[in-house]
């Protein structure tokens, strides 16, 4: 019975990190155009989630827990706009180096997680349900 | 008449352990589909000779803060699946979700087996009971 509990914590844990890796991505995408006011200052820096697989002490097992949010190392984009405030001496803007297609492709798969773990909560649920029927025969 | 002592019914706790301890190993896959390098684990099929043979010692707890054994259950052991060869992901992640929902639905179904199972042979007792046996 208290087994039974297990699977849906360890579900809503990864459903709990899905939204967070969801919340990060609309955080990049809400920043794909944040240049600097000046020369010289980074744009934003594309963030990203990693996951481990982590003992949760409270109720002694296994699940699922952020490791870091991490900023992404890639090459800053660069656009020639000599007009603008933060272009360098030879009149480039450097942009995020946020690419839509990436961020809608790890959308996807953060979508397609949260639903698997939704499932397997559904299919817990009614394992236990099951169970706690068998008192009524 | 203790119930306990009925093979079926010690057969059918013992089967039924198995499965939830089976369905949080799999939520557990399911929930690290995307943890860089992680390997998904499956519990050893149940030997009911075995299982009905061996009791299990289980350590007393002597302070609170101690760890019970419940992430294997008893006796049930889980073991690493061997990894996807011919799909290896770039982070090292061996988890195929369909694989692993697909056990998700066995496992249900095994579980709602199970209970008819122990629900059939009560009404059986029922009926030999005299108070009628439909349930």
């Amino acid at each position: 019975m208290i087994d039974l509990l297990k699977p849906l914590k360890i579900s809503s844990a990864g459903m709990n990190v899905q939204t967070t890796r969801l919340r990060v991505l609309a955080e990049n995408i809400a920043n794909a155009d944040s240049i600097p006011e000046t020369a010289g200052t980074d744009p934003y820096r594309r963030k990203v989630v990693t996951f481990k697989n982590a003992l949760d002490r409270s109720i002694g097992i296994e699940t699922v827990r952020i490791n870091k949010v991490t900023t992404s190392k890639g090459e800053f984009q660069r656009r020639y706009d000599p007009t603008h405030p933060a272009a360098d001496k030879d009149g480039y803007v450097q942009l995020p180096n946020v690419n839509a297609l990436v961020e809608m492709m790890d959308f996807r798969e953060a979508q397609q997680s949260y639903q698997a773990n939704l499932g397997v909560l559904d299919v817990s649920k009614r394992m236990l349900t099951n169970t706690i029927d068998l008192l009524r025969s | 008449m203790d119930f306990t002592k009925i093979p079926l019914f010690q057969m059918f706790s013992r089967r039924m352990e198995w499965l939830s301890a089976r369905q949080q190993v799999l939520a557990q896959n399911i929930a690290n589909s995307d943890t860089p390098h992680y390997v998904p684990q499956d519990l050893k099929p149940l030997d009911f000779h075995g299982a009905m043979a061996a009791q299990n010692p289980v350590p007393n707890r002597t302070h609170a803060m101690h760890l019970t054994l419940s992430r294997t259950a008893g006796n049930l052991k889980v073991e690493r699946q061997a990894a996807d060869q011919q799909n290896p992901s770039l982070d090292g992640n061996a988890v195929v979700i369909h694989d692993e929902l697909m056990k998700v639905a066995e496992t249900n179904m095994n579980h709602q087996l199970a209970s008819n199972v122990y629900r059939k042979q009560l009404s059986l007792f029922r009926l030999a009971l005299g108070r009628g046996g439909s349930s």
